[in-house]
């Protein structure tokens, strides 16, 4: 079970004098039981590419495969591709309308075809599951703090319980306590449902923590893949991608152009602690 | 001689719930009395909610107090005659670069604003060059603003405020769209307008990255301002922060974890560069020390 993308590349406005690469030919696994980030600089294609995985982007060359079928295939269900795979857009609280949150959170679910009473059953697991109590259902979308709006349009798009779960920069602009509950309920998410995550951040140190595999994209060409330690180590690609070193990992860099035997191997602040310890012993 | 200056500074508005026949007051400023001092860089923190934004808004008349009152120099934000000359006194740039760019070329954007407030032509255009290379732009004047990264994109909204001359710009979460390459441009067009021009900067952030770079920071929480000080002594109070809803800075979280495992640092350490130079230093006692 899988989101498989072969040789993809998107051209936009092909045909005209306004031609331009989006993205060039890749490839690429999503396995829907991981977290997959995908990091790179503004403009590097990452909204183009996670809006090809649910079909909302039709690869100009190349195919998309989910569980084995061609996404883009004459009869396939695109509709249901999309519960599936469900999109959660960039500051997506600008997108709640409903009178209510519970009554927003359900919009998804009826879309499906389900009953008043089936949606309205997902649509609170998906409220709960997100940390929102009984006591929002009620309230007014707009009345809700900015974490809370952001995690009440995340249940909307986990109400249709989709096996992926594709996010655009889900922690900006949130606090540091907002971003904290919201990376740790995604983690609880993909534990508790096997749910494949695909995310997409500016931020190396929510990459670090959460990312099983990491891809890089960098002027619309996938730069490297890999595990975070494996991307982590890439200094100079990370570099020339405009993108940068998670803090912890960052440090032991500086020690190490300053003459210290430490190893620059570390994801965490955990990590970085003990490889210092360890030089300093 | 502080250029802002806010005494029982309240702001509340009427809110109406549904199913409630009357309204409710909501204070989202509750009795601030700060100054700020020409030439400061301060960061404004606080969780989603805590009226930084609100406050922002507060220092160049885009809102009114309900009590109390805001002097940006000698003015009083309440008096409307002199909106103009405020509004140019302290500039403000917001979150969304792609909200704030209004012309289809680089150096008509920048006019803008100058152009408004009635300047000659000859000395928009003097304006609008030093603008540009102050925020590094100056060759991309003749570019059109669609074309150019988030980062790039900020920092013309940037020249568009320093072309109308502020003495003070507040930026209301200015990096929280970019990447980190877009941030880090962002962020050393801020400490050089505020180091080789001596502009006030006041700096909204959720990044306390961002915070540690500041001469002072202020910590907001339901409307009240409720700590305020340089970064190091505010980051070695990290239990408070969290009761916050705040974080300390990796490094000063890296730090922290040393200094209990027994290496003596000093505390609230906040910038990478200060914790590596700590490290070095002690290091090269330690080997001293052994031979």
């Amino acid at each position: 079970m899988s989101l498989l993308l072969q040789n993809v590349s998107y051209v936009y406005e092909q045909g005209t004098p306004m031609e331009n690469t989006g993205l060039h030919p890749l490839s690429l696994e999503v396995k829907d039981d991981e977290v997959l980030a995908v990091i790179g600089a503004t403009g590097s294609g990452k909204s183009t590419l996670i809006q090809m995985m649910n079909g909302l982007n039709k690869p100009s060359t190349g195919n998309i495969y989910y569980n084995g079928e061609d996404i883009f295939a004459e009869k396939y269900d695109r509709r249901r591709l999309r519960s599936q795979v469900g999109l959660v857009f960039q500051y997506p609280e600008y997108q709640l309308f409903e009178e209510t949150v519970l009554k927003d959170v359900c919009f998804g679910p009826k879309n499906q075809g389900l009953s008043e009473e089936e949606a309205i059953g997902r649509a609170r697991r998906a409220m709960r599951r997100v940390g929102l109590t009984e006591d929002y259902e009620e309230r007014s979308p707009f009345d809700l703090s900015g974490g809370e709006k952001r995690r009440a349009a995340i249940a909307g798009v986990l109400a249709m319980e989709p096996k992926i779960l594709i996010l655009d920069e889900p922690t900006a602009g949130l606090d540091p306590e907002g971003r904290e509950e919201l990376l740790t309920e995604l983690l609880a998410l993909r534990r508790e449902r096997q749910m494949g995550i695909v995310m997409v951040s500016h931020s190396m140190e929510d990459v670090a923590r959460m990312a099983d595999r990491i891809a890089v994209l960098s002027h619309g060409k996938l730069l490297m893949q890999g595990t975070p330690r494996e991307i982590f180590r890439e200094e100079s690609g990370l570099l020339e991608a405009g993108l940068a070193l998670p803090a912890a990992c960052h440090i032991l860099h500086l020690l190490k152009e300053k003459g210290l035997p430490v190893g620059t191997d570390a994801l965490s602040v955990e990590e970085a602690k003990e490889k210092i310890l360890a030089a300093f012993s | 001689m502080s250029i802002i200056r806010t005494e029982e500074l309240t702001y509340q508005y009427k809110s109406y719930e549904e199913g409630q026949e009357q309204e409710t007051l909501k204070q989202a400023l509750q009795g601030l009395s700060f100054s700020v001092e020409k030439g400061e860089f301060i960061a404004i923190l606080g969780r989603n909610g805590s009226g930084k934004s609100t406050l922002a808004k507060h220092l160049n008349a885009l809102l009114l107090p309900s009590e109390g009152t805001v002097w940006v120099e000698e003015m009083k934000t309440s008096d409307e005659a002199r909106l103009w000359d405020i509004r140019s006194t302290a500039g403000m740039v917001f979150q969304n670069p792609d909200n704030q760019i209004v012309a289809t070329v680089v150096e008509e954007d920048v006019g803008f604003g100058p152009e408004n407030m009635g300047v000659p032509t000859e000395e928009i255009w003097e304006r609008v060059d030093k603008s540009l290379k102050a925020v590094g732009m100056a060759a991309y004047a003749k570019s059109a603003p669609h074309r150019l990264s988030g980062g790039q994109k900020q920092r013309v909204a940037i020249a568009g405020v320093m072309a109308m001359k502020p003495k003070c710009i507040i930026f209301d979460e200015s990096t929280a769209m970019l990447d980190p390459i877009g941030r880090r441009e962002v962020l050393r067009t801020v400490r050089e307008l505020n180091e080789k021009e001596g502009i006030t900067v006041l700096l909204i952030t959720h990044y306390m990255e961002e915070a540690a770079l500041a001469g002072r920071i202020m910590i907001m929480d339901r409307g009240r301002l409720v700590m305020d000080g340089t970064p190091r002594s505010i980051f070695s109070r990290r239990q408070e922060l969290e009761a916050l809803g705040l974080q300390v800075p990796q490094t000063t979280a890296l730090a922290d974890a040393l200094r209990e495992s027994g290496l003596p640092l000093s505390e609230g350490i906040c910038q990478e560069e200060d914790l590596a130079e700590e490290l070095a230093a002690l290091y090269g006692r330690r080997k001293e020390a052994q031979a």
